[in-house]
């Protein structure tokens, strides 16, 4: 699509020169995670500007991880310090604070590298595993948290003004990208899993007042889009997926197939839920961060997911679903061996668990064993 | 054969001829042969300083606790609830305080740990259950868990009718709950909280994690109190604090004799048997035996010390290894061999800056202020520190940091130890792939080579120094 493409080209040009520029003129520049823990509003409610660090799929950040980091941690958080070392993307290397959620072992261990071998301010985090009334509590704790940082680093008082005025330009991106995600509902989606899921990674790094334009002119030029039929269709859920790391999407797409819906906890922002305008904008943040978001596989009880996965499967009317988890993420790999018993229970429809390390040598065993999957989901 | 085996425990003759009929039935159940036996009387020989009454003693405790999970439904428990590490035990211990005797509280894997795996050196099978149960070999799922799951899948204790799960310093306890949950429909409470302490902050508290941790354990205590169907009184909370106070002191009084000793005075896999007793729930019988087992063996270590003796040469370099061996007792034992004096394991030894006292009065709170001195249990700074720590107590020459591989709050900061050792005491750090629940894949043998020639360094540096 035109005006995707027309954005991901602002991302891949541009972008990093206005923040280098921005930060010239005394921006702060605050990195942070994908997973949705951290909300971009309290940060430019502060005057600063978030990024988001959610590059993937590179062998060779994994690879030079190994001089920090042992290699039994998540392969996503094991490369982020890798993109770090390689000092090749300018999003790695301009961060003045880094805000590290603790929400299981593995995100931990990003903001522990960040804080011991960078010279990046770090702020751990902790996040609840749970959406009881202490946990909301707990978690609205910790966002005030952030918003004193920040406040102390740019030297500018968040008011409840300046927040709401950013929830309400999120509230528009988050309704926008729902708008063209539901277009998928159709029996011909006039976008591509691939494409949503691009826009939808733009969306972490880009200025929102431009992205949130940008996403009038994706809507436009999705209904003048006229598409054939697709199938099978298939549902994509991940621990991360992040920016680069497009393999199984890829093979998935060059079979036929279309990968109609996501349900990707880090690295799809989270749409489906505005944030209220009323009552203490911090309050309301928790309650649609933490309260109304789909439970990670690391939430306990973590049932919360496989209950939102088998709805997303019967509301686009999927054939399949394609499970994508990174190497020693345990509470996806956990999740997965219950959750393939409970789609063929519910669902009766084909599922596939790929485990990546990021490593080229995959390609090849995950095209026989992707295109087997979508033969078997097409036969249904 | 059995009888054999009990008399080398001091069992009383009135005790073999009550217990030996469990230990028979507890041993068919894990598939303790005759031949099994036999082994492991000689493994004790071999890894155990068994001439000493105390070792002797905490093993006792450590052999009755296993019969009693192991036998907890024939006992006539109806109702069996399981809390695994790192649960605070303070927990279940309280519940036991004041629950009737059809319930049973308990913390098995440990138990198997020593008793299946120091003793008689037959876990794997256990382990490798559990990896068909939701934790596959090679995707780096904890082998505590892994060997929790194996036994109940393979009937070596009885399915639990609760489970307590934590996912306040790792992620596996919740996890396996729920595969257990998923599997066999057991209900499980959570104990949730977070290692969220800002770095540079340890030995300091982190206010905001002993108010969330501890009104979690509180919480904890009461539903389990509803499930029990009883109350868990302040009484039953006080007393436990005591009793568990009681085992760690005994322990922390060996840790800090081993910590200044030279020659090494005991091995640890002997020194060390007391650690694994204290997270789980023990009945007053058995309590009383491993607190009386703990204080022996600190008289015999301090008589060793006193006239000089140990298991290594006055004079060895002075080394930390940072892996327990739960299941293998080679491990600890190879190191101890290449002829370093090993002056602590693990993280059992508390730096004297984290003993500090402080004002929290509640249950939950006084528990989780308890964690937040734990080093380790704050995050990874909390861990560098408790090993830079180490050098100092403990005037060490090197570091071997020998991490669990499928544990990611030991396993992160391996380099980060490393570096800040060697740049600020300049002693070398050796850092090596292990584990402390399944030694498969990392065995003794295997960690030798390397092992010989980091003391074989160590050695070379003190003579230069000398």
């Amino acid at each position: 699509m035109k005006s995707i493409e027309g954005i991901m080209t602002h991302l891949k040009r541009n972008r990093a020169l206005e923040l280098r520029e921005a930060k010239k003129s005394g921006k702060k520049i605050v990195g942070y995670p994908p997973g949705n823990w951290v909300p971009e509003e309290l940060i430019y409610a502060a005057g600063a500007v978030p990024v988001c660090l959610l590059r993937g799929g590179n062998p060779e950040a994994v690879a030079i991880s190994a001089a920090y980091i042992p290699r039994f941690i998540d392969t996503f958080c094991r490369s982020q310090i890798g993109y770090y070392a390689l000092g090749e993307d300018p999003f790695y290397q301009m961060l003045d604070l880094f805000i590290a959620p603790c929400t299981d072992r593995n995100q931990s261990s990003i903001g522990d590298c960040f804080a011991y071998f960078t010279d990046i301010d770090v702020l751990h985090v902790g996040i609840p595993h749970n959406k009881e009334q202490a946990a909301l509590d707990f978690y609205a704790d910790g966002l005030r948290m952030i918003i004193e940082k920040i406040e102390a680093l740019t030297g500018n008082k968040v008011t409840d003004d300046k927040l709401k005025g950013n929830i309400e330009l999120y509230n528009r991106i988050r309704a926008g990208l729902r708008e063209v995600s539901v277009t998928r509902k159709s029996p011909a989606p006039p976008i591509s899993g691939k494409e949503f899921v691009r826009l939808n990674h733009a969306s972490y790094l880009l200025d929102p007042s431009f992205y949130a334009a940008k996403l009038d002119d994706v809507k436009s030029e999705l209904s003048e889009t006229e598409a054939p039929d697709k199938s099978p269709r298939i549902l994509l859920t991940a621990s991360t997926l992040a920016l680069g790391d497009h393999k199984v999407m890829d093979l998935t797409e060059e079979t036929g197939a279309g990968i109609v819906i996501e349900e990707i906890p880090e690295g799809v922002r989270n749409y489906w839920h505005d944030v209220e305008l009323d009552g203490d904008p911090v309050v309301r943040l928790a309650e649609s961060y933490l309260g109304k978001k789909t439970p990670p596989a690391y939430f306990k009880p973590s049932v919360g997911r496989i209950d939102a996965i088998v709805k997303l499967a019967e509301e686009f009317n999927v054939d399949g679903i394609l499970w994508y988890q990174l190497m020693y993420r345990e509470s996806y790999d956990i999740q997965a061996f219950y959750f393939g018993k409970i789609v063929k229970e519910k669902l009766g429809i084909p599922f596939l668990e790929l485990q990546s390390d990021y490593d080229v040598s995959e390609t090849g065993a995950f095209r026989t064993r992707i295109e087997t999957f979508v033969e078997m989901a097409a036969s249904r | 054969m059995l009888n054999d085996f009990l008399k080398l425990f001091d069992f009383t003759q009135d005790e073999i001829q009550r217990e030996a009929p469990r230990f028979a039935r507890a041993f068919e159940i894990c598939g303790i042969t005759d031949i099994d036996i036999e082994r492991g009387i000689r493994r004790l020989d071999e890894y155990f300083e068994m001439k000493l009454k105390g070792v002797r003693g905490v093993l006792a405790a450590t052999l009755l606790a296993f019969n009693s999970h192991i036998l907890a439904k024939e006992d006539g428990a109806e109702k069996i609830v399981y809390g695994e590490w790192p649960l605070p035990p303070q927990i279940m211990s309280a519940a036991c305080n004041v629950a009737p005797p059809t319930v049973f509280l308990g913390a098995p894997t440990q138990l198997i740990n020593v008793v299946l795996g120091q003793v008689f050196g037959k876990v794997a099978p256990i382990t490798s259950a559990g990896e068909g149960c939701g934790q596959p070999a090679g995707n780096a799922h904890c082998a505590l868990y892994q060997t929790f799951l194996g036994a109940i899948e393979l009937g070596i204790i009885p399915k639990p009718d609760l489970l307590l799960a934590s996912g306040f310093w790792c992620d596996p306890p919740s996890e396996a709950a729920e595969i257990l949950h998923s599997l066999y429909g057991i209900p499980i409470l959570y104990c949730d909280g977070n290692a969220d302490s800002p770095w540079n902050y340890w030995p300091k508290a982190w206010e905001r994690q002993v108010r969330y941790f501890g009104y979690q354990i509180e919480k904890m205590v009461d539903d389990l109190g509803d499930f029990i169907g009883v109350e868990i009184s302040d009484e039953a909370k006080r007393k436990t604090i005591k009793a568990n106070a009681a085992l760690v002191y005994n322990q922390q009084k060996i840790s800090n004799i081993l910590a200044v000793a030279d020659p090494q005075p005991i091995s640890h896999v002997s020194a060390a048997l007391g650690n694994w007793l204290y997270n789980i729930p023990l009945s007053p019988e058995v309590h009383a035996r491993a607190v009386n087992g703990l204080a022996t063996l600190v008289d015999e270590i301090e008589e060793r010390v006193k006239k000089g003796k140990g298991i290594g040469e006055k004079g060895a370099p002075r080394v930390y290894f940072s892996i327990a061996g739960l299941t293998d007792p080679s491990i600890i034992s190879m190191v101890e061999q290449t002829g370093m004096n090993v002056t602590n394991i693990f993280f059992q030894l508390y730096p004297p800056r984290a003993l500090y006292r402080t004002e929290y009065k509640g249950f939950g709170h006084k528990v989780a202020m308890s964690y937040q001195k734990g080093g380790p249990f704050v995050g990874s700074f909390g861990l560098i520190e408790f090993v830079k720590d180490y050098v100092n107590m403990c005037n060490l020459d090197g570091v071997i940091y020998s991490f669990s591989y499928s544990c990611k709050g030991y396993s992160t900061p391996a380099q980060m130890v490393k570096k800040d050792v060697e740049k600020e005491f300049g002693i070398p750090t050796l850092v090596l792939e292990g584990d402390i629940y399944d030694s498969r894949n990392y065995s003794a043998e295997q960690m030798r080579t390397r092992v010989e020639t980091f003391a074989e360094i160590l050695r070379e540096a003190k003579r230069a120094a000398a």
